[in-house]
């Protein structure tokens, strides 16, 4: 396991993480209450997360968009029914997934892919940098050579697979909290991570030198 | 398909790196200003549309009518389709009623009857000149005695059915007026 990973799974069950989850819970307490207007701290904590995550569900920003935004308001007006059995985000993170699945099931036969932009950041110079050195290709080049073939590799995988390889890699949760948000055993979540892996293993084979 | 190569370790780390490189894919500058003014309009549009207890109460009441619409189908058409069986006696242990009139249980189906018109053949069954001087009523007296079958064909699922129908008069007509009675005489003899 590679430190960065290391770290992101230490985070998951760190005082850090118990601490957010309280933090969460006082605002959702303030909503109930009627103060409304402290909803947007918990926008504005978690929309990027949440964005992400159906994004790379989806693989359509502009639906992304829209349904991060619908994510929000079905939080929004259910938040009465939290009761705090899990964390906030948790529970946000089942909505926003219940949504998009909602999405993918509707528009199963008329998908359309859009992608963002891979923007490049300090963190993963020294990666892109061995990757370019080893091609003939630059850096920029590169990026968007991998970008596609990753965005390409992601859609084969079944939504299920999907789903976990980008809470797991992406967002980096754990399996316990992955497996409270798609409602599964963990050990059904590291079956379909161990899959989803061994797959993109296959289809990424040529980058993993 | 998955590939059946073995993971490694290093292997599962590079994968893991490279699957984070979908971290860099960004919304552009602008995207979330954009996205906030659209939630706001969206929530308060929620607000407003928040719907009364009436309408709740009513929605509630409409998806428990189009729950309970599939079963009383369901029930409506077994319903029908045991009526229908047990009329065209597919039930051999069942007995009919006898004496409910065959002809008057028309099963409409796709806008046509079921049971053809009824076609009659009349039996004369006129009894000897003796047995008539027997009956001293004044009707009976020289009148002519015929039977009616009613004969009926009525679809059932696997073919028809032919119903026959007797039914005794005794004509006070002329027997060259039989045509009076409503009825259609294809034939006449003792041998029905």
């Amino acid at each position: 396991m590679s430190f960065t990973k290391a770290i992101s799974k230490s985070l998951v069950s760190s005082p850090e993480r118990h601490k957010e989850a309280d933090e969460d819970l006082a605002i959702v307490r303030k909503v109930q209450n009627g103060d409304v207007d402290a909803f947007d701290a918990l926008i504005l904590k978690y929309r990027e997360r949440v964005y992400s995550v159906i994004y790379n569900l989806t693989s359509n920003r502009e639906e992304a968009s829209d349904l991060t935004q619908e994510t929000f308001i079905k939080a929004f007006q259910s938040i009465n029914r939290f009761k705090g059995k899990s964390s906030f985000f948790t529970w946000l993170y089942r909505i926003a997934l219940n949504t998009s699945l909602t999405y993918l099931r509707k528009n199963k036969l008329r998908r359309f892919f859009s992608f963002e932009k891979m923007v490049d950041e300090d963190h993963t110079e020294g990666f892109i940098e061995n990757m370019a050195a080893d091609s003939d290709s630059d850096k920029a080049a590169l990026l968007s050579e991998l970008q596609e073939k990753l965005n390409d590799a992601f859609q084969k995988l079944s939504v299920k697979h999907r789903t976990v390889i980008t809470l797991f890699e992406i967002d980096g949760l754990s399996h316990k909290e992955i497996a409270e948000i798609v409602g599964a055993s963990i050990g059904t979540v590291r079956s379909r991570l161990h899959y989803a892996k061994q797959f993109l293993q296959g289809e990424l084979k040529d980058y993993l030198h | 398909m998955l590939s059946q190569k073995p993971k490694t370790p290093a292997g599962d780390a590079r994968l893991s790196e490279l699957i984070r490189l979908k971290k860099l894919e960004h919304p552009e500058t602008g995207f979330w200003d954009q996205f906030d003014r659209e939630l706001r309009n969206r929530q308060l549009t929620a607000l407003v549309q928040t719907r009364s207890w009436r309408e709740r109460v009513g929605a509630t009441v409409l998806i428990f009518l189009r729950k309970s619409a599939v079963f009383t189908a369901t029930a409506s058409v077994l319903a029908l389709g045991l009526f229908t069986a047990h009329k065209a006696g597919l039930f051999p242990g069942i007995i009919t009623d006898s004496k409910e009139p065959l002809i008057e249980t028309p099963v409409a189906h796709g806008g046509e009857p079921l049971v053809e018109t009824p076609i009659f053949v009349v039996e004369n069954t006129a009894v000897s000149p003796s047995e008539v001087v027997a009956d001293a009523s004044p009707d009976y007296l020289g009148a002519p005695s015929y039977e009616v079958h009613r004969i009926t064909k009525q679809s059932v699922p696997i073919g028809y059915r032919i119903m026959a129908e007797p039914k005794q008069f005794r004509a006070r007509q002329p027997t060259t007026e039989q045509q009076s009675l409503g009825a259609k005489i294809i034939r006449t003899n003792n041998h029905f």
